[in-house]
């Protein structure tokens, strides 16, 4: 056990203290700043005014706010369920057997390697155009004309345009977390089903799925972190300024930080803005219990 | 340029050189020649050859990119400086992200920074920019620029002083497509609501889209309607109070609704996210009109190629309306100088420079922008037409009328608005969602 | 090693087994062509002219192939530097990384100690955090204290900010792979009166090798990527890393209207990552399943 010991400070002592130097200081400074009146966030203390659960309070007074919380739990949710499904459903159609298995992958997760503003973008201009755009005329092309008519990108669709072209870039980024996962679980186990007679469909619920729970639980924790994160889409589906449908934290965070465009005076507001980033903290720390807690740690010997 | 070179030569160097002075007169490209002559005697007594900011540095970050063509001619206007005064000048293209972002954190943590640009109005930077009135009366420099867009610099500031020194202004009003106007038999352009209703009856006869939008710009259009009832200050008061009851907001809803149920705007117009609007309906030649500021020149110039007639006319008058024409958003990029700066003379110099004659008239020139020297009167020729309307304006609006002057309401308005242009809500639902939205 | 035994049998035609895949493949080649219209058009895009790009008849040409586009993008200055500074950064990130964040996901998983649950939940929420809050006061104290005006300690700042900064994700992502790994052969190495700490990098980290790579890739594309620190923490021109030149580019090109440029240049970004990816994804690919367990 003493080696044991000398194992852990070894191993968890450096990276607890360059974590604790980045972190620590930033986040009690965050967490302090979110109860005070601040209008920069470089201010120095002698100009912060105590404001106690001010900020907070008029943040869940304001609806847009309010807005942008209920789009990320879309998000979070459909978002979720979407992306982790389709990810792992083409990570088992890609360790099923198919050839060019390294092929698909690879092309699966392109869209992950291009910079989010070239894919938004494209899908802005290119997949979503209600004139000329692929989904417009692909519809056509089927003489589906209620749906080639849909304005992707008005009022009542954005937000579902937005999601799709969101989860479609993720599914690569998942489906490599899933099938790294698969591939530690060992052939061996397949083989030995399929001996028994296992279907695929019975193979997969009864060996892929409780062997993938670790990696479940990573990917859940994961997708909450880049939905926490989101940002960039969100500007490049209403630049310049926020959109009722496509509103997030982060951006009104942003907008709270650096002052929100075209608005005459600028008006800068660093402790509501830290107030969103402690929430946006506890969501996270929300999610990493409710998970665990949800998907035990059990020993997994194969 | 040469008129203010001149008074900066002349209060620096109390006569000593009036070779240097008659040279400044010239014009043209000697003004660069004549900087550096009426610089070098200005260092005291110094010996001609050293010149005016021998061994001073300035760090200047720009809120353009290395390649946009501001930053282009910035950075010839900077080596050409270097070259007349000796200063060394670390030029670093920041980026509007940049500015915005990094600037402040920069300034506090002491990094050297002397003088920045960026969007208008800088008022949140608050003393870490510094006044430059002193700096201004001593080299007579307010003179030579529209007297208005100096009030309005000053009105960003509770002491009414002067921090930041205009340049690349804009106007907002509708941008149009002349060929089209043409093909539709138009020949004047509308100043008042009938004829401007007309001119997209005219147009859609022709079966040309007469109007359409971007929902980053929905808000230009019914807020200088709304201005035009109330004044700005009241749509502000509007938007910020939630006031949207007023009968005004329901006349102006009602305004757009006849225009929608006209079928003047185009189809698209619910689902254009910019630049989707501009770009692919204004700037292909598909739709007339388009109510944005004259930089859409600028961003369309690659799609719009070289042959494309742009024309301008301001927010149409409204036959109840308290204000008419002469009130219109003008808009600016601006320079200022920080408060930790040890050379403002220099950086002011620089500045003097960037904003006055030769090198004014070429960022204007290759940015399709509005010189900021009242002297450089060879606007770029899409933008002629806005001339005579920002000659003419005597009140400045804020952007869009004021109507975006609430960030928490915004959001809502553009979808609404977006609604009311695409026809699919009426003006009273127009008015009632918006009440709506702005309940707590 | 199960590869080998692997290999013959995928290769092998069998009639039954193939259909029953139609399905799997019938969706990898929907998805993977819908990506490659959108590749292609992007492609297209960075070739052509934002007059194409907005009248919707981008695969068509009518105004000519550009390939100078590329030439505008690449000539935006030191290219090539920048270049060499992101490898620089991302190569010794990536693999200090590795080297610190392993070890500590390891011990977090495997071993109970004062303060474990603690920093579990401390790693999670500070990925939580906006990074603009972590990185503005930072760069309060960095600059203050003068560290930026050496290019030689501003470089070294950035690797560790870089490294600091994704410490609780990597760790957070290999503490799955740890907990997928069985304690049994830790415990023979123990019997065999193996150090633990020689059992963990001799045995456990290569059996984690699929987590490792995969963890790389993804921190390798986000330090490409990475933009707010550099903005904030880049104090000279040499030092710039090639996502800081290039997206800035990309965000001067939207104002311009130079959409093709833009699509050029992000094309220009994305070619290194890309082609890491291919290399290591033949790792992936390759032999995980093999090796230690056979």
């Amino acid at each position: 056990m003493k080696r044991n010991k000398s194992m852990i400070i070894a191993f968890a002592g450096p990276a607890t203290l360059i974590f604790v130097a980045m972190f620590v200081y930033p986040i009690i400074r965050t967490v302090i700043m979110s109860f005070f009146s601040i209008q920069e966030i470089t201010d120095p203390i002698s100009k912060w005014t105590f404001n106690g659960f001010g900020n907070y309070v008029s943040l869940m007074q304001t609806p847009l706010y309010l807005t942008s919380w209920v789009n990320l739990f879309k998000i979070f949710f459909i978002g979720g369920v979407i992306t982790l499904g389709i990810s792992l459903l083409m990570a088992v159609v890609l360790k099923s057997g198919v050839r060019g298995k390294g092929f698909f992958q690879a092309a699966i997760y392109l869209p992950n390697v291009i910079s989010s503003v070239a894919m938004a973008t494209m899908w802005i201009q290119y997949v979503f155009n209600s004139s000329y755009g692929f989904l417009t005329n692909f519809f056509r092309t089927l003489h589906l004309d209620g749906l080639a008519s849909i304005q992707w990108l008005d009022a009542d669709h954005k937000f579902w345009a937005l999601l799709l072209s969101y989860c479609f870039g993720m599914v690569g980024h998942f489906m490599l977390i899933w099938v790294s996962g698969i591939e530690r679980i060992g052939q061996d186990y397949y083989e030995a089903a399929s001996i028994d007679g296992a279907t695929k469909v019975g193979q997969f619920f009864y060996i892929t799925l409780p062997l993938l729970k670790g990696i479940l639980r990573t990917n859940i924790i994961m997708w909450s972190i880049s939905v926490s994160g989101f940002f960039l889409w969100s500007k490049l589906f209403s630049p310049i300024s926020a959109d009722t449908s496509t509103v997030v934290p982060m951006v009104y965070m942003y907008d709270k930080l650096f002052g929100a465009e075209n608005t005459g005076d600028v008006v800068r507001d660093a402790g509501s803005a830290a107030a969103i980033g402690v929430m946006l903290c506890i969501f996270i720390v929300v999610v990493f219990t409710i998970v665990n807690r949800l998907i035990k740690d059990e020993d997994l010997e194969f | 340029m040469n008129k203010a070179l001149k008074k900066v030569g002349c209060l620096l160097t109390c006569g000593a050189l009036l070779t240097g002075v008659l040279a400044g007169c010239g014009g043209g490209t000697s003004s660069g020649a004549s900087d550096a002559g009426s610089t070098a005697a200005s260092t005291s007594a110094a010996p001609a050859g050293d010149r005016e900011f021998e061994g001073v540095k300035l760090v200047y970050w720009s809120n353009w990119e290395a390649t946009e063509p501001q930053g282009v001619v910035i950075t010839e206007a900077v080596e050409a400086f270097e070259q007349e005064t000796g200063a060394e000048v670390d030029l670093q293209f920041k980026g509007r992200k940049g500015i915005k972002e990094g600037l402040i954190p920069a300034l506090d943590a002491d990094q050297q920074v002397d003088m920045f640009d960026g969007a208008q109005n800088k008022s949140n930077y608050g003393d870490r920019v510094m006044c430059l009135e002193d700096l201004v009366a001593e080299h007579d420099y307010e003179k030579d620029t529209n007297p208005v867009l100096m009030e309005l610099s000053r009105s960003y500031y509770d002491d009414g002083q002067l921090y930041e020194i205009p340049y690349q202004m804009k106007a907002n009003g509708y941008m149009y497509n002349k060929g089209l106007f043409e093909q539709a038999g138009i020949t004047e352009v509308p100043s008042t609501w009938d004829e401007f209703v007309e001119v997209c009856q005219k147009l859609k006869d022709a079966g040309i889209t007469p109007l359409t939008t971007d929902d980053a710009y929905a808000m230009q259009a019914f807020g200088m309607h709304l201005a035009r009832l109330i004044g700005d200050e009241e749509v502000m008061k509007v938007v910020n109070e939630g006031t949207w009851d007023r009968p005004e907001v329901l006349e102006t809803a009602q305004a757009f609704e006849e225009l929608a149920s006209a079928g003047y705007f185009s189809t698209q117009v619910g689902s254009n996210v910019w630049p989707t609007g501009q770009n692919t309906e204004l700037a292909t030649g598909k739709a007339a009109m388009y109510c944005v500021g004259t930089y859409v020149v600028n961003e369309t110039k690659n799609i719009t190629g070289p042959d494309f007639k742009w024309g301008f006319f301001g927010y149409p008058e409204l036959e109840d309306g308290i204000n008419g024409l002469e009130a219109m958003v003008i808009g600016n990029q601006s320079f200022a100088i920080t408060s930790k700066c040890e050379n403002p003379e220099a950086a002011f110099a620089l500045i003097t420079m960037l904003t006055r004659g030769e090198w004014d008239a070429k960022l204007a020139e290759e940015s399709l922008a509005i010189p900021a020297d009242v002297n450089n009167t060879s606007w770029p020729e899409q933008l002629a037409d806005a001339k005579t309307y920002m000659d003419n304006c005597t009140e400045i609006f804020a952007t869009s009328g004021g109507l975006e002057n609430n960030p928490d309401i915004t959001p809502a308005l553009k979808e609404n608005l977006l609604k009311l242009y695409a026809g699919t809500c009426t003006a009273q639902e127009f008015v009632d969602n918006m009440l709506a939205a702005s309940q707590v | 090693m199960k590869s080998k035994v692997k290999e013959p049998r995928v290769s092998s035609f069998n009639l039954k087994k193939e259909l029953s895949l139609v399905p799997g493949y019938l969706l990898l080649i929907a998805w993977v062509g819908f990506t490659a219209i959108v590749l292609v058009w992007v492609i297209a895009a960075s070739l052509g002219t934002p007059a194409d790009i907005f009248s919707g008849t981008v695969f068509e040409f009518n105004n000519g192939v550009h390939p100078e586009n590329y030439a505008r993008a690449w000539i935006s200055s030191n290219v090539s530097v920048y270049f060499m500074n992101s490898l620089v950064y991302a190569v010794t990130s990536c693999a200090l990384l590795i080297l610190i964040s392993a070890p500590y996901a390891y011990v977090l998983q495997r071993f109970k100690f004062p303060g474990c649950g603690a920093i579990k939940t401390a790693l999670s929420a500070s990925t939580g955090v906006p990074t603009i809050m972590v990185v503005i006061p930072l760069y309060m104290i960095v600059a203050q204290l003068g560290l930026l005006r050496d290019p030689t300690t501003n470089r070294i700042v950035l690797i560790v900010l870089f490294v600091a900064s994704k410490i609780p994700y990597t760790t957070i992502f290999l503490m799955a792979y740890f907990e997928n790994i069985s304690r049994s052969y830790e415990e023979a190495a123990a019997i065999d009166g193996c150090h633990p700490i020689k059992t963990f990098w001799r045995i456990v980290f290569p059996m984690a090798q699929g987590g490792l790579i995969t963890v790389t890739i993804f921190n390798f594309i986000n330090i490409w990527n990475e933009y707010f620190l550099s903005l904030m923490f880049v104090n000279n021109d040499s030092l710039r890393p090639v996502a800081l030149g290039l997206f800035s580019m990309i965000n001067g090109m939207q104002y311009s209207g130079d959409w093709s440029g833009l699509f050029a240049s992000v094309i220009i970004v994305f070619l290194p990552t890309f082609i890491l990816y291919v290399l290591l994804s033949k790792y992936i690919v390759g032999g995980l399943t093999g090796g230690v367990k056979g």
